[in-house]
């Protein structure tokens, strides 16, 4: 009997099928003929980021977010 | 036998246990650089930065002192005060302040760093945003000082790297020494003084605070004599209170009067609209001055507190 993270019971029939997939790989040449120039499309972003056409920007960090990242320090020269 | 030995950190009054440790290790520190990593565990107000402070004088290097509260991970730790101060060549002093509440990654940082070792230098490395930095901590190069007021909440490995003092209970006549310390260009009669240490709480920083408001009072009249008629208007305006007691704890004094047969913590907490911990915190204070008693959890007020209604 398979059991949820929290130690109950997994009910029956849940979860993804073994083999059942969302994506299929296809060549673009045969999705060609149903396509126009402007048909939209919907894609994945890690395919898109795959072929280059979007970037995964760096998290940006706020202004705010560095000034409360500063350490409260201060030196005092004792070797003098 | 009692050895001889030259006075350390003089701005320190009492603390002469203390002061005797601090030196045991000054001596050899002067041949091989070494000063083990030191954690003083006081309450607030006992003087732990500003011991640590002159230890650091001591020590005579460059010091970082650092609020603990804002060292939010170790990746700011390594960026602002590894990589600037500990990774060069120069010999420095890091007193971390509220070390209580240094996050867990810093503490697990330093765990590793400040292992006491024969080579007396440790070395690790850490990773920020995929980058690899390699860190070195000399104890031949570097000492690490911090002041806890809590020494519960820190790791138990990472105080075991340490060399744990506690503060000396200070005594009357150190309180007067640091008291008339900071009012040095006052004229103070010994009558008046001795009057002044019953009215204040029994640590460095209320003496000081007091010494601040007693030179407003002299600056206030234009005078440098703070005589008895003065010290009678201090503590009317000022409100003072026996011990140093605040508002609060004679709020809770009262009740305990009111209850003669004793009362309950949540009874008391009750009466005085405050949570329990807070009213737990209250009677520290109070108990200190052996003014009230906690007696398997019913609180009555002792001989001293039934007197102190009757001052």
């Amino acid at each position: 009997m398979t059991r949820n993270k929290d130690g109950s019971i997994r009910k029956r029939g849940s979860g993804r099928t073994k083999g059942a997939t969302s994506l299929v790989s296809v060549r673009f040449g045969d999705l060609k003929p149903f396509l126009g120039e402007d048909s939209q499309i919907i894609v994945g972003r890690k395919f898109l980021e795959a072929i280059g056409f979007l970037r995964s920007e760096p998290k940006v960090i706020s202004q705010v977010e560095k000034e409360t990242a500063r350490i409260d320090l201060s030196i005092i020269d004792f070797s003098k | 036998m009692k050895i001889a030995k030259e006075k350390i950190m003089s701005e320190v009054v009492g603390q002469e246990k203390l002061k005797r440790k601090f030196n045991f290790h000054i001596k050899p520190f002067a041949k091989n650089g070494i000063f083990p990593s030191t954690l003083l565990n006081a309450s607030m107000g006992e003087g732990k930065t500003m011991i640590l402070k002159s230890l650091a004088k001591e020590l005579g290097k460059k010091t970082a002192i650092i609020n603990c509260a804002s060292v939010k991970n170790a990746n700011v730790f390594v960026e602002q005060v590894y990589q600037p101060y500990l990774s060069s060549g120069e010999p420095f002093t890091i007193l971390a302040d509220e070390f209580q509440v240094l996050d867990k990654t810093t503490q697990s940082l330093l765990l590793t760093m400040l292992t006491p070792n024969k080579e007396m230098f440790n070395e690790t490395s850490h990773t920020i945003n995929g980058v690899s930095i390699p860190i070195r901590y000399d104890m031949r190069k570097h000492t690490f000082l911090a002041a806890t007021t809590n020494i519960e909440n820190l790791l138990q490995p990472l105080v075991d790297r340490f060399r744990v003092h506690a503060i000396e209970k200070y005594t009357e006549e150190d309180l007067r020494t640091i008291l008339k310390k900071e009012v040095s260009d006052l004229f103070i009669t010994e009558s008046v003084m001795s009057d002044i240490l019953r009215y204040i709480r029994v640590n460095p920083r209320s003496c000081i605070m007091f010494a601040q408001d007693i030179r407003q009072a002299c600056l206030g009249e234009g005078t440098k004599v703070f005589n008895q008629n003065m010290w009678e208007d201090f503590k009317y305006t000022l409100g003072l209170r026996l011990y140093g007691i605040d508002a609060l704890e004679e709020n809770l004094l009262r009740i305990l009067n009111d209850h003669p047969a004793g009362i309950r913590l949540t009874n008391l907490a009750a009466n005085l609209r405050l949570d329990n911990k807070t009213v737990q915190r209250i009677e520290r204070y109070l108990m200190y001055h052996d003014l009230m008693l906690n007696l398997n959890g019913v609180r009555t007020l002792t001989k001293k507190g039934k007197e102190y209604f009757n001052v």
